[in-house]
């Protein structure tokens, strides 16, 4: 049998404040799993767009479908050179669900704008994709590295959606071969937190300080680190600094 | 017992703040002496008092005016609290293009600027106000501006007071400009003021409503 190593985890999505005064629901949605039978780990995060009418279900819709199609077995057999094009198919099969039901309702798949960010790591490698604002940080051994700067086109108030007629072409994908000992995800809620823009790399000192607190925890405790993240969001440092919907998790690796 | 997680004062990167520019492109040809020139520097220190009153536009907004003829820098880009209304005086010709022209090109300078210390910003705005009709050749700045919208470069809006040449400013424009009610300077600074609020908190996806521009633009 192989040595498996798992993943201690969590993950929360918390509404902003601003949507509390608009009434919007939280238009972020996160989600991370383990499958046993596939042996993959599987973290997704999105942020829907502030004022695209459907975008929470946008959300939901593109969260139950990567889920689905990152359990395939094939994922598992997939190397540096098969990576990019299985990807690009689950990225198009994700926006298809949502044009669906974007035909279903009679309305424009614009109303469901969602960003995506993925990481799916197996026992060789991971894959990390990203449609969108927000960041993935991880660590393979040198330090906390920044996969993607956020994809904001020209202006501050501009990004890039899964349900664009190019994301599949336009989506950054990436294979590393090894596993992450780290792997943390945000959405542009609390991006200027996690990133320093100048140098365009991660915050170190915050992440050094996440990954510290969940890595003194014991098998036991781990569901309370989703939680613990939840509070964070909402804590009053963090919404000082942001009134926009925010996502965070955290995954770190364990023997098992 | 099991322990509570709890992540403890976390360091934050301490990233500037998304920058909003707009460009103050203003008439001062001998037409707009007296009483036109009077409001219109009321106006820009209404504007300024009006955006220092919002914390976020506070940090986010930068203006910088540029007055035409002769075409000059009053200010450069600054943020609100270190900006400073010109008193401007009313005593040149119209060079229009020439005016436009500095104007966009200040921008690329500006977007330059930003994009080498890793600050993001919003689509800039062009607001110019003009009495009269251009005594120079304004084809260049005609292009410029349809290049710039159609690239959405930036957003030009032209407003005209009473004699200006407002097919010429359809022309070079692409919105339609509107010509101010009197000399409501003040009434529209605050319409401007209270439109940039709403751009420079937006977040991306979002479509900026901007408010009807009743109460200074005449029917």
């Amino acid at each position: 049998m192989g040595f498996c190593l798992r993943y201690i985890y969590g993950y929360a999505s918390e509404l902003g404040t601003s949507h509390l005064k608009t009434g919007h629901p939280c238009q972020d949605g996160s989600i991370v799993f383990h499958s046993v039978e596939t042996k993959l780990t599987i973290a997704l995060a999105f942020d829907g767009a502030g004022s695209a009418a459907s975008s929470h279900i946008g959300v939901q819709i593109a969260k139950s479908s990567a889920a689905n199609l990152f359990m395939s077995n094939q994922i598992g057999k997939l190397d540096s050179s098969t990576f990019k094009t299985y990807c690009a198919e689950i990225i198009e099969s994700i926006r298809s669900s949502i044009e669906d039901e974007a035909l279903a309702s009679g309305t424009s798949i614009r109303d469901f704008a969602t960003t995506l960010l993925g990481a799916v790591i197996s026992d060789d490698f991971f894959v990390m994709i990203q449609i969108g604002d927000g960041g993935i940080v991880f660590d393979a051994g040198d330090g906390f590295e920044l996969f993607e700067p956020p994809q904001k086109g020209e202006y501050a108030n501009t990004t890039r959606f899964i349900t664009d007629i190019d994301s599949a072409s336009n989506a950054s994908i990436k294979f590393v071969n090894k596993k992450p000992r780290r792997l943390a995800m945000f959405t542009d809620g609390i991006e200027h937190l996690a990133i320093d823009f100048k140098e365009m790399k991660p915050f170190s000192p915050m992440f050094a300080m996440l990954f510290d607190a969940i890595e003194s925890v014991t098998f036991a405790d781990e569901g309370s680190i989703s939680e613990a993240i939840s509070q964070f969001l909402t804590s009053e440092r963090v919404e000082a600094r942001t009134d926009d919907d925010k996502t965070l998790i955290l995954l770190s690796s364990r023997e098992s | 017992m099991s322990e509570q997680i709890v992540f403890g004062a976390t360091e934050f990167a301490n990233n500037p703040e998304s920058r909003c520019p707009v460009i103050l492109l203003l008439d001062t040809s001998g037409s707009m002496s007296g009483e036109p020139i009077r409001s219109l520097n009321l106006g820009v220190e209404a504007f300024k008092d009006e955006l220092a009153t919002d914390s976020l536009a506070a940090k986010r907004v930068e203006v910088s005016v540029i007055s035409f003829g002769p075409v000059k820098i009053e200010s450069e880009f600054q943020g609100v609290e270190l900006f400073y209304p010109p008193r401007l005086d009313a005593n040149g010709d119209t060079p229009l293009g020439a005016a436009i022209e500095l104007a966009v090109q200040t921008l690329t300078i500006r977007k330059a600027e930003y994009k080498a210390n890793g600050i993001s910003f919003y689509r800039p705005w062009i607001i110019l106000i003009t009495d009269g009709t251009p005594t120079d050749n304004y084809v260049k700045a005609q292009q410029l501006v349809h290049e710039g919208e159609s690239k959405k470069s930036f957003a030009f809006f032209p407003i005209g007071v009473h004699g200006a040449n407002m097919d010429i400013l359809s022309s070079i424009s692409v919105r339609s400009p509107l010509m101010l009610d009197g000399l409501k300077f003040k009434e529209f600074f605050l319409w401007l003021s209270s439109s940039l609020k709403s751009v420079s908190r937006s977040s991306p996806g979002e479509e900026v409503p901007l408010a009807q521009p009743t109460g200074w633009a005449s029917v």
